[in-house]
C-alpha cells in the first residue's frame, strides 16, 4: 500500500492553519504546519513534503519568494492561498509555478478536494478508491461494482464520492448535507432520500456497503459496523 | 526676450521734418543761386554783344576810334581799341593772355570779346562781371541767413506741432490705463480703423477681448473646481458614513459567530452530537453571512472606484435561463418563469449574473410559497431589457428608488430560515452595475397581470449593425 501523501501547510492565520490541517489530516494524507517561512528551506528537507498550501501574505518572507524557493528545491505540488481575488494576482500565482490558487474565505472541502486533485496529478494520491469490491475512479466519476458500471445521478455521484472519501467513518446527516448540498441547504430530508437512491443502485449488484447506524448516521464500508 | 524699441516718436518726427526742411532749403538755395548765376551771365553776354554789335556798326559807319569808344563805353562795358599803328583807346586792361579774335570768353570774373575793325584796328571789349559776383555773394549770403532761421523757426515750431499732432496717441494711452485700472467692459473703439493709430486702438481692443475671455474662462474653471470639491467633500462624508453602517452591521454575525463558537465550548460534553453540529452550523452560517457582506462591500468599493468589466458578447435570455434554474433549485414551492427572445449585448457575464441572481433572490424572499415569479427578455431599438416581476407585497411606490441606497431594508426582519440575506446591500450593487455598463436599474410600476414588485434592468445594445454581427460571430464560434 503507498505510503500517505505528505502536505505542508504554511499559514500565518493560526484558526486557518489548524482548521486545514485537520481537514487534510481527515483526508488521511500526512501533515505538518509552519506559521510563516523563515525556515522552509530546512522544513523541506527534513520533512519532504508532496504538496505544499502556501499563503501569499506572509510574515517575514513574500509567498511568491517561498513559491520559488519550493520549486527550486523539490517537486512537491504547491496551492497558494490568498485573500486578494484579482485575476492578475491569480494569474501571477499560476504564471510563477503554482498548480492551484485558492481565494478566501474558502470552503475547506474544496480546499481539500484541490489538494487531493493535485497529488493524483502528480501521481501521489490514489486516482480510485477501493471499498469492498466498489471502485470509484476519483476524476472521472465512474463507479464500478463486480464488474458492472453503476448508473448515477450527478448527486449520487458527489454522495458517493464524499461517503467514499470518509470510508470506515460515520457521518452525520448534517455533515453530508452540507458537505453535498452546501452549507445554505437546510432540508436534511434530502440526504435520507438520496441515500436510499444511492444504496439501491449500490446493492443491486452485491452485499450491503452503505450502512445506517442510528442516532449517528451512515457509514460506506464492507464490513457492517 | 527681445524688447520692442520704442524710441521717441516726436523726436523721430521732429528730426526727420527738420532734415526734410533742411535739405528742401538747400536745394532751393543751391538751385536759386545757380539761377542768379545763370541769368546774370546771359545778361552779361546779351549786353556784350549788343555792345559788339554796335562797336562794329559804328565802326562801318566810319565813326572814329575816340567816338567809339566813348559811346561804347560804359559802366559795366570796357574797351580797348588799338588801331593798326598801335595807338590804344578805351580803358580797359589789355586782356592777358591776348584772346583770340571773334568769340567770348571768360578772363576771371569779366567776360572778354575781340573784335577786328574794318579799319584794321582791334577791338577789345570786357563786360566787369565784378558787380555780378558781388550780387551772387550777397545773394549767398541771404540765402544762407534766410535758410537757417527757416529751419531753426521751423524745427521750433516743430516740437509744438507734432506734440499737437501727436495727441491722439497720449490720449489713446491714457483710456488704456483706465481700462487697466478697472473700467472693463470698455473698448477703444476706433472711428477709423485703418489708420496706424485706429490699427493700434483695435489690436489693443483685440487683446482686451481676449484677455477678458481667459479671464472669465478662469472665473469658470474656479467655481467648477469649487464644485467639484463641494461634491467631493459631501461624497466623502457619504462614504465615511457607509463605511460606519457597513461596520455596524458586520458586527451582528460577527456576534453570532462568536456566540455559537462560546457555546459549543462552555456547553462541552453536556450538549450532545445533535446540539454540538446544530451550533457548529450556525457557526459556519453566520461566519458565511459577514463573508457575503465583505464580498458586498468589495463589490461597492469596486463600484465606486469604477468597475471594471471583461466584456463579451453576452445573451441575456441565456442568463436569465441559467439564474431561473438556480433560483428553483432554492425556491421548490415558487412557480418561476422564463420568457422572451434571444437578445446580444456587450457586457460582463459574471457581474450582469450577479444582478440576476439578486432580482431573483428578492424576487424569492418576498414572494410566499405558492406564487410566482416572472422573468422577461425583451429589445427596443438600442435598448435591451429584462424584467423581473413578482406576485408578492409589491414596493410601494415612495420607497421605489430609496430601495437602491446602500443599506436600506424596507423591513426590519433579518434572520430567515434559509440564513440567506444580503445587508441591504444587493441592489445598490445591482444598480452600481447595471451603471458601469452604461445602463440602469429601475423599480417600476406594476403592470397586470403581477401584481408584485417589478425591476427593469436595460442595458445599451450597440447600434451599429456590423457591431452585433460581429457579436453574433463571437458567439457562434
Amino acid at each position: 500500500m503507498r505510503s500517505a501523501a505528505r502536505v505542508l501547510v504554511v499559514e500565518d492565520s493560526e484558526a486557518i492553519r489548524a482548521a486545514v490541517l485537520t481537514a487534510l489530516r481527515d483526508a488521511r494524507f500526512t501533515v505538518h504546519g509552519l506559521p510563516d517561512g523563515s525556515n522552509l528551506e530546512r522544513e523541506l528537507e527534513a520533512f519532504r513534503p508532496d504538496l505544499v498550501v502556501l499563503d501569499v501574505m506572509l510574515p517575514c518572507r513574500d509567498g511568491f519568494a517561498l513559491l520559488d524557493v519550493v520549486r527550486g528545491r523539490t517537486d512537491a505540488g504547491v496551492v497558494m492561498l490568498t485573500a486578494r481575488d484579482g485575476v492578475a494576482d491569480r494569474l501571477r500565482g499560476l504564471d510563477r509555478g503554482a498548480d492551484d490558487y485558492v481565494v478566501k474565505p474558502f470552503v475547506l472541502a474544496e480546499l481539500v478536494a484541490r489538494v487531493t486533485a493535485v497529488l493524483r496529478r502528480l501521481g501521489r494520491a490514489p486516482s480510485t478508491i477501493e471499498v469492498g469490491d466498489l471502485v470509484l475512479a476519483a476524476e472521472s466519476g465512474v463507479a464500478v461494482r463486480a464488474g458492472q458500471r453503476l448508473d448515477l445521478t450527478a448527486t449520487e455521484l458527489r454522495l458517493l464520492g464524499y461517503l467514499a472519501a470518509q470510508r470506515g467513518r460515520v457521518v452525520s446527516k448534517t455533515q453530508i448535507l452540507t458537505a453535498v448540498w452546501g452549507y445554505d441547504a437546510y432540508d436534511p430530508n434530502l440526504v435520507e432520500v438520496h441515500v436510499s437512491a444511492l444504496r439501491r443502485k449500490i446493492e443491486a449488484h452485491g452485499p450491503r456497503l452503505l450502512h445506517t447506524v442510528r442516532g449517528l448516521g451512515y457509514v460506506l464500508r464492507a464490513d457492517p459496523p | 526676450m527681445n524688447r520692442l524699441r520704442t524710441a521717441s516718436l516726436r523726436r523721430r518726427v521732429t528730426v526727420s521734418s527738420v532734415l526734410v526742411l533742411t535739405v528742401v532749403v538747400l536745394l532751393l538755395a543751391v538751385f536759386t543761386d545757380v539761377l542768379f548765376a545763370a541769368q546774370s551771365n546771359r545778361e552779361m553776354r546779351a549786353s556784350l554783344l549788343e555792345r559788339t554789335r554796335l562797336a562794329e556798326q559804328l565802326a562801318r559807319r566810319g565813326a572814329g576810334p575816340r567816338e567809339l569808344v566813348m559811346r561804347i563805353e560804359s559802366a559795366t562795358v570796357k574797351v580797348r581799341l588799338t588801331t593798326p599803328a598801335g595807338e590804344v583807346f578805351g580803358h580797359a586792361e589789355p586782356p592777358d593772355p591776348q584772346p583770340p579774335v571773334g568769340q567770348l570768353y571768360r578772363s576771371g570774373d569779366d567776360l572778354v570779346s575781340v573784335r577786328r575793325l574794318p579799319s584794321g584796328a582791334e577791338l577789345v571789349l570786357v563786360a566787369d562781371g565784378g558787380p555780378v559776383t558781388n550780387a551772387q555773394r550777397r545773394l549767398r549770403r541771404l540765402l544762407v541767413i534766410v535758410g537757417l532761421f527757416a529751419i531753426g523757426i521751423a524745427a521750433f515750431v516743430l516740437t509744438g506741432t507734432v506734440r499737437l499732432a501727436l495727441a491722439p496717441l497720449d490720449s489713446m494711452t491714457a483710456l488704456a490705463k483706465s481700462i487697466t485700472r478697472g473700467d472693463r467692459g470698455r473698448r477703444l473703439a476706433p472711428d477709423r480703423p485703418n489708420t496706424e493709430l485706429g490699427r493700434a486702438a483695435r489690436a489693443f481692443d483685440e487683446m482686451l477681448d481676449a484677455l477678458e475671455g481667459t479671464e472669465r474662462q478662469a472665473r469658470q474653471a474656479e467655481a467648477l473646481a469649487r464644485h467639484a470639491e463641494s461634491v467631493a467633500r459631501a461624497s466623502e462624508g457619504r462614504t465615511r458614513r457607509f463605511v460606519a453602517d457597513a461596520a455596524h452591521e458586520l458586527r451582528t454575525p460577527i456576534a453570532g459567530v462568536q456566540a455559537a463558537a462560546e457555546a459549543v465550548l462552555q456547553a462541552g460534553t453536556q450538549a450532545g452530537p445533535g446540539e454540538r453540529e446544530r451550533l457548529h452550523l450556525l457557526l459556519i452560517r453566520e461566519a458565511r453571512r459577514a463573508g457575503r457582506l465583505v464580498e458586498d462591500l468589495l463589490s461597492l468599493a469596486r463600484i465606486d472606484a469604477g468597475l471594471e468589466l471583461h466584456r463579451e458578447p453576452v445573451d441575456l435570455l441565456a442568463l436569465a435561463v441559467a439564474a431561473v434554474e438556480r433560483t428553483r433549485l432554492l425556491a421548490p414551492a415558487l412557480t418561476i418563469e422564463v420568457a422572451g427572445d434571444p437578445v446580444l449585448v456587450p457586457a460582463d457575464p459574471e457581474r450582469i449574473a450577479q444582478v440576476l441572481a439578486n432580482l431573483l433572490d428578492n424576487a424569492r424572499r418576498h414572494t410566499p410559497d405558492g406564487g410566482r415569479v416572472g422573468v422577461r427578455v425583451t429589445r427596443s431599438g438600442g435598448v435591451a431589457e429584462l424584467t423581473v416581476t413578482d406576485t408578492g407585497p409589491g414596493v410601494p411606490p415612495a420607497d421605489r428608488e430609496r430601495i437602491f441606497d446602500r443599506l436600506v431594508r424596507l423591513d426590519r426582519s433579518r434572520a430567515r430560515a434559509d440564513g440567506s440575506d444580503g445587508a441591504g446591500l444587493g441592489l445598490a450593487i445591482a444598480r452600481g452595475i447595471a451603471r458601469a455598463h452604461g445602463g440602469d436599474l429601475r423599480c417600476t410600476d406594476p403592470a397586470p397581470p403581477w401584481p408584485g414588485a417589478r425591476f427593469t434592468l436595460a442595458l445599451p445594445v450597440p447600434p451599429d449593425p456590423l457591431a452585433l454581427g460581429e457579436l453574433q460571430f463571437h458567439l457562434r464560434n
